[in-house]
């Protein structure tokens, strides 16, 4: 952009916050670490901040026009990285890439849905990931806690984890019909 | 969707996906598009996980039923969030106006969306403290700001270019990516590549740019700033003097004399790896004084105040006799380390000692045929462990071995080889068929690897483990043995009751430890993440998955 007013940074701080998630977990897909995926999404605000001027619709476009800017950051993150390291094969993740970008109207409601389904959990689910993704206690020491061993813990954390996977799926795909 | 294509994708983002199931999964990946949805949902929910037991923390023990109403209660904290952005923002143009700024440029919103990208990854630490950080470094974002390293040391990488370990207790202040504030504390900064030259360090006294190079610093709020350069060119000047430039090189820093800065050449604070190596060293002391540990050995070179007689005494028997014959030098022998005292001390044949897996430590190489180390532990253990630290020098032969007892004729005998592609396989006397499980493709690659053996009961039956960076990638029943007897032992080669033939595994061995307790495979991760030499963002995707706020796994 090549001028500014508070009223153009008002529109794209907004809309940003907004779709920032959603592309985020987008990034995420062709990206595992997390450090990476925060790189990523920083030169896909930048660049979406230096072109935001020439999209014509934002409201109706923006999570969708920043998912193209995405998409192109991530292959380029990609290509420069050692091919060792990298476990998705280029044509795998240019597919997932493309699938992503078009259902993005209705993964938008992913975190909605996936809130949903932490709500259906049991509390003692509930309770686990809490401790997993949102604390400082270790996953052994709250194993110890409940006399259960840390890996049977690591296992019913996946379990859980699958489960969440698999209800969301299935709310996105009633979505798509 | 089949549940083994779900379990593939599950895999990749727990970190424990193989080689051969990531062919699959590109496979699948190219040709399924539910098995892309799928991978976007779950994509999308190790992302968002997190964050969604954050909106409920509060709620999470008191109300026994979310509501998403909750959920819904974020978008207005995102809209106030946005609207402070927009308020500061507006204040700072308006204030700005009038100051030669007629608009808000790029920069400023640079800043702004600069100021939630963190600066720097953590390559590793050890012990560290910082003042008001609660949480895991590991999971830290070294956002731009002022931190106090109340103890141990840290090693941060800024922008993939310039390394910059920092030992406390000090103050430090990250500005952004290139420019550093210290207070007090060592330093160390090397410069990995292009991007990284300019890197600049202000104490409270001089400015150091860095011009492609390594150096280290001392500050210290009492006295003059202690300097001195390793590698390349550094451009220092006092605060407040800018055009008072001088560049020293290793080569004039010991012509130059300046009255800012003392140039000390003995000054050497942490190196890359010393963390590690700090940490490694307090896991191998805990070792060494556990109970259960009966051999633990790091292939220094004994000590030279200890007398040969001394250490033959403990070598294995059939050693002892050839000890007088041929004189057998200290420097042959690998000393036990374990307080136990159970295990035999080490002899090597056709072996050196070479760079170990951390600054200044040993290891023992093993590259001629018939390399081999002897050891002897007596007694007979229902449950054993034995771990190494293993780095392939390269290619393998066809018979590789990596631990055989001597004698090959009782129960308890045991045997562990490498395939020609660095397979592990188990034999075990008496066990003429045991039913084995292989249950990845996991195998030895070209750089430093854990390979941990154990075997004991477990629920009715005496298994045996392999695993490889603390992943299992082997498992077989027992049907006649239930207990593990080494008696006399070879490591890296294959001696017979003939002699020694030429089977050895071409590689290098560091920290091997015998334990008379079976290793659960959460003690086998936590040791094989505490002696990892580089706490790695990439290319370890093992480590980088453990580690990750994605993935628990702590």
């Amino acid at each position: 952009m090549s001028k500014s007013n508070p009223a153009t940074e008002s529109l794209f701080i907004e809309l940003y916050a907004k779709h920032e998630p959603s592309v985020r977990a987008f990034v995420k897909n062709g990206i595992f670490c997390q450090h990476d995926v925060a790189d990523v999404m920083q030169k896909v605000a930048m660049v979406a901040w230096k072109k935001f001027a020439n999209l014509d619709d934002p409201d109706l476009e923006f999570g969708k026009w920043m998912c193209v800017i995405a998409r192109y950051e991530i292959m380029k993150f990609r290509r420069g990285k050692s091919r060792d390291i990298l476990i998705l094969s280029e044509t795998a993740v240019e597919k997932i890439l493309d699938q992503g970008c078009e259902e993005y109207s209705t993964r938008i409601k992913t975190l909605e849905f996936l809130q949903t389904c932490i709500d259906s959990l049991k509390e003692e689910e509930k309770t686990l990931i809490k401790i997993a993704y949102n604390s400082n206690t270790l996953i052994k020491v709250f194993a110890k806690t409940l006399n259960k061993s840390a890996h049977a813990t690591y296992q019913k954390l996946q379990r859980i984890r699958n489960k969440l996977a698999d209800c969301v799926e299935f709310k996105l795909s009633t979505e798509k019909v | 969707m089949k549940s083994e294509d779900k379990r593939l994708i599950q895999a990749y983002y727990y970190g424990s996906i193989t080689k051969g199931d990531a062919k699959k999964l590109n496979k699948l990946l190219e040709h399924d598009p539910k098995a892309r949805s799928y991978y976007i949902t779950y994509s999308a929910i190790t992302e968002h996980l997190g964050e969604s037991m954050e909106d409920n923390e509060n709620e999470i023990f008191s109300s026994p039923k979310l509501s998403f109403s909750k959920k819904q209660s974020t978008a207005p904290w995102l809209l106030i969030a946005a609207s402070l952005v927009l308020a500061f923002l507006v204040f700072d143009y308006l204030n700005n106006r009038d100051k030669d700024h007629p608009t808000v440029t790029i920069s400023e919103t640079d800043s702004i969306l600069n100021n939630s990208r963190t600066q720097a990854h953590l390559v590793d630490h050890f012990n560290a403290s910082i003042k008001g950080i609660t949480r895991r470094l590991e999971d830290f974002i070294w956002v731009p700001g002022k931190y106090e390293l109340l103890s141990g040391e840290l090693h941060l990488r800024f922008n993939r270019c310039v390394d910059f370990i920092f030992q406390g207790p000090g103050i430090f202040e990250i500005e952004d990516f290139q420019n550093i504030r210290g207070t007090s504390g060592s330093i160390r900064t090397i410069v990995l590549n292009e991007n990284g030259k300019g890197f600049t360090i202000k104490s409270p006294t001089t400015t150091y740019v860095d011009w492609g190079t390594e150096f280290a610093l001392n500050i210290s709020p009492s006295q003059q700033d202690k300097f001195n350069i390793d590698q390349g060119e550094v451009e220092v000047s006092p605060i407040g003097k800018p055009d008072n430039k001088t560049l020293l090189t290793r080569f004039n820093s010991s012509h130059q004399k300046l009255d800012f800065i003392e140039l000390d050449a003995s000054l050497k604070p942490s190196q890359p790896g010393d963390a590690g190596a700090k940490r490694n060293f307090k896991a191998f002391e805990k070792l060494a004084n556990h109970a259960d540990t009966i051999g633990l050995y790091n292939f220094d070179s004994p000590e030279q105040s200890i007398l040969i007689e001394e250490l033959v005494k403990r070598i294995p028997k059939n050693w002892q006799k050839w000890s007088t014959v041929h004189n057998l030098k200290s420097n042959r022998l690998i000393i036990n380390h374990a307080k136990s005292e159970i295990g035999s001390h080490g002899v090597f044949h056709k072996c050196h000692r070479t760079a170990g897996r951390w600054p200044e430590s040993l290891s023992v190489g093993l590259p001629h045929n018939g390399s081999h180390v002897s050891f002897s532990i007596p007694g007979n253990y229902p449950e054993i462990t034995i771990s190494f630290w293993l780095q392939k020098l390269d290619r393998l032969d066809a018979i590789n071995s990596l631990i055989k007892s001597d004698y090959w004729n009782e129960i308890g005998n045991l045997c562990i080889e490498f395939s020609r592609g660095g397979k592990p396989y188990l034999h075990q006397w008496g066990e003429v068929s045991p039913s084995k499980f292989r249950f990845d493709n996991e195998r030895l690659s070209s750089g430093w690897q854990l390979v941990t053996y154990t075997f004991g009961r477990e629920e009715n039956d005496s298994k045996s483990k392999i695993y490889i960076d603390g992943n299992l990638v082997f498992e077989s029943k027992t049907k006649w043995t239930n207990y593990i007897s080494l008696g006399d032992f070879t490591i890296g080669g294959c001696v017979n009751e003939t002699g020694p033939s030429s089977a050895n595994l071409n590689c290098k061995i560091d920290e091997m430890v015998i334990s008379k307790n079976r290793w659960s495979e959460e003690d086998i991760r936590e040791y094989f993440l505490d002696g990892f030499p580089f706490y790695q963002v990439e290319p370890i995707t093992f480590a980088e998955s453990s580690f990750s706020p994605t993935n628990p796994a702590r």
